[in-house]
């Protein structure tokens, strides 16, 4: 029996030390009281005007730090997930590690098939739904708002329903949503109360939470503000991040990025801890610099990675869920610089344990691949080689046995060996053999099969047959206000 | 040695002494003060333009140059202005209604105003009827819409529609760009132009006029 032992069962890994994330919080809180968030919302502002802050300028809302506090406080710093069935699905508390998530529906998508960038169909939302369905380390999915098949009538875009409706069908795991409006938002949280059973079920056992976006710098826009209310109101989880450029939109520095970041999200959860405490706010926002040369936003920057990693230290600092981000790249094919950058991004992100790790799939800074999907799923597994930590005892350090082998012995027949060599990594992807011939099949080759294959054969499971029906009837109210009578087909 | 040699490096270095001291000098050597603005500080900004897309320069350093060439043209927009010469092309740009997305349209605005043309920028949230206005009060020659919401697009078509209606449409180019906004709705809607990124969006303002 040990006594004062002390066990590392992860790798450990700091950027910031307690004082810096002190620092930059109070940095943030400088911002708030001095600088001001703007806030279009007047729901929002009269919550404000009515705690204490100063709304005289709406451009310029100074928000008092004992608010912040409080809001912090308020928030849960456990939420949990549950599946399409109101299973627990997983906990977000900083202490279970990284819940990674993809995006089954961008407007633009490589085929596995073809190898080509083409418009991503209903059928291929289905399609990365079902793929998602089989991706164990792939948890939950974040739903988009935009398709380039579906019109948009009127202010009237349901692409936003239709994935989530997709989704619904072919997974039961978790899903958070973009949304395009409060309007949207309303309809979306019925059609998920639906599945639940009710309003009340989907409030206790969220499979579904919303997402709002403040602007960089400092802008609390009225629809997003809007969104998050009505989470708040109804209880639900909502995640608030902003998308910040580093030179563009901030200043070009480490701590002013995060800062700011900091400020947009508080500001936001400090109305929303007003409007109901213990609303489930997810805190994250996507720091990352502008690429200078080409002004894009470059998700396989390392310094996303890198500030996304520094922001969950803060947040984890205040024990409040991160949002992360991970699993993208700039490159437009799976290639060596898609590599690269996946896995630093899945390493990085591993190391620093953001809870909600979204984006995976996304290439060429935009648009999703499945095999990015799949690429991914096999470099979480790789990394979690390192992450389990290095047990100690009597069969991890089998003195005896060493002794009994001696010198110049073999372990392989051992029972020890056979009793162990299991948790050795195994690629699927990856090309360990001895020599090449021309049968012999590389990673882009097995990459690409495996993903058509699991779109190709998986079978999640399916709805309820009453639930199945009521969704249908939800698609055919939506073809119908934007002059549909069905989805466009996917051309063959 | 040519003749505006001095003036297009410190364009290029963004060395705004130098550029402000060989615009003078040029100035009191009697010369044309458009042979120094075409020759000179315009030339200099081409060569900068190249070197951004070749990825040679970057962004922050080509916008340092824009602001010393207009340094420059402050000095002869006086003169130019009494030689009656023909002002610069005008750019009416805005971010549509219910979209208060603006850092790409900035970027443009100021790549433009560093390739010499006169921008007005609408802001954000801006209503169709206030795109119209500004066609009518500044008769610009490209005008410029942008989008980051998929639900405000829908007002780029509309903005387009009322041009024709009020027989404007032929007398300017319009341009769409933003996240949300692609080559296939650019053409659905009837614009001139769709760019995906603000060096493009200068290049195609460039191309559109030169077709004129």
């Amino acid at each position: 029996m040990r006594a004062n032992y002390v066990e590392y069962r992860s790798p450990q890994f700091r950027i910031l030390s307690d004082k810096q994330i002190e620092e930059i919080y109070l940095g943030a809180l400088h911002i708030m009281e001095r600088t001001g968030v703007c806030f279009e919302c007047q729901e929002a502002l009269d919550i404000l005007d009515g705690a204490g802050a100063d709304v005289s300028n709406p451009n310029r809302v100074k928000i008092p730090s004992f608010l912040v506090e409080d809001a912090i406080r308020k928030a849960p710093k456990s939420v949990t997930f549950y599946t399409r069935e109101g299973q627990p699905a997983f906990v977000l508390n900083g202490m279970t590690g990284c819940h990674f998530g993809n995006i089954p529906d961008p407007r633009m998508m490589l085929d596995p098939v073809t190898g080509k960038f083409r418009t991503c169909y209903v059928e291929d939302i289905v399609d990365m739904s079902r793929l998602t369905d089989a991706l164990p380390n792939i948890e939950w999915t974040y739903t988009g708002s935009a398709n380039n098949t579906l019109p948009v009538k009127s202010n009237m875009d349901i692409s936003d329903r239709v994935t989530l409706a997709q989704f619904v069908q072919n997974s039961t795991k978790p899903i958070i949503s973009e949304i395009t409006n409060v309007d949207a938002a309303i309809e979306i949280i019925e059609f998920c109360s639906m599945i639940a059973g009710s309003e009340e079920n989907l409030r206790r056992k969220p499979f579904w939470g919303g997402s709002c976006e403040p602007v960089t710098p400092l802008v609390e826009g009225k629809d997003a503000m809007e969104k998050s209310l009505l989470c708040a109101e109804k209880g639900l989880p909502v995640v608030v991040y902003s998308m910040l450029m580093a030179g563009a939109t901030t200043p070009a520095t480490w701590a002013a990025v995060l800062a700011i970041a900091c400020a947009e999200v508080l500001s936001q959860l400090v109305v929303l801890q007003l409007k109901r405490p213990g609303t489930p706010v997810i805190f994250g926002s996507i720091p990352n610099i502008m690429e200078m040369r080409t002004t894009i936003f470059p998700y396989g920057a390392p310094e996303l990675s890198y500030l996304v990693a520094a922001l969950t230290e803060i947040c984890h600092y205040h024990k409040l869920p991160m949002f992360g981000t991970a699993g993208c790249t700039d490159s437009y094919s799976v290639d060596a610089q898609a590599g690269a950058e996946l896995t630093y991004q899945v390493v990085l992100t591993m190391l620093s344990g953001a809870d909600l790790v979204h984006d995976v799939g996304i290439s060429a800074h935009t648009p999703t691949s499945p095999e990015v999907m799949v690429f991914v799923d096999e470099i979480i597994n790789m990394a979690k080689v390192f992450m389990g930590g290095i047990e100690i005892n009597d069969d991890t350090l089998p003195l005896d046995l060493i002794d009994k082998v001696g010198p110049k012995g073999s372990y392989v027949t051992e029972k020890h060996t056979l009793k162990h060599f299991r948790r050795f990594w195994a690629p699927t992807i990856f090309d360990r053999s001895t020599s090449r011939t021309p049968e012999t099949r590389g990673c882009a080759e097995l990459l690409r099969d495996k993903t058509i294959n699991l779109i190709k054969t998986h079978k999640p499971k399916s709805l309820p047959t009453d639930i199945a029906k009521e969704v249908k009837k939800f698609e055919a109210m939506w073809l119908k206000r934007v002059g549909l009578k069905e989805y466009p087909k996917r051309p063959v | 040695m040519a003749k505006y040699d001095v003036l297009k490096q410190a364009v290029l270095t963004g060395d705004e002494a130098t550029a402000v001291a060989e615009v003078k000098k040029a100035l009191a050597g009697k010369a044309d003060p458009g042979d120094v603005l075409n020759n000179g500080l315009i030339a200099g900004m081409e060569v900068v333009g190249k070197k951004f897309r070749s990825g040679e320069m970057f962004l922050p350093e080509v916008l340092l140059c824009a602001e010393v060439m207009h340094k420059g043209i402050d000095i002869l927009n006086p003169l130019l202005a009494k030689s009656g010469r023909k002002s610069a092309t005008t750019v009416v740009i805005g971010t549509v209604e219910g979209d208060i997305h603006d850092i790409g349209k900035k970027i443009v605005a100021l790549l433009l105003e560093g390739n010499g043309f006169n921008v007005i920028d609408l802001g954000v949230d801006v209503k169709g009827e206030k795109f119209i206005e500004a066609v009518e009060k500044y008769k610009p020659q490209i005008l410029g819409m942008s989008a980051l919401l998929t639900t405000t697009m829908p007002h780029m078509g509309e903005i387009i529609q009322t041009l024709k209606a009020k027989k404007l449409r032929d007398k300017v180019k319009v341009i769409v760009g933003g996240a949300s906004v692609n080559a296939e709705f650019a053409k659905s809607i009837g614009a001139d132009g769709y760019a995906v990124e603000a060096g493009t969006g200068v290049e195609l303002a460039k191309k559109l006029l030169a077709k004129k």
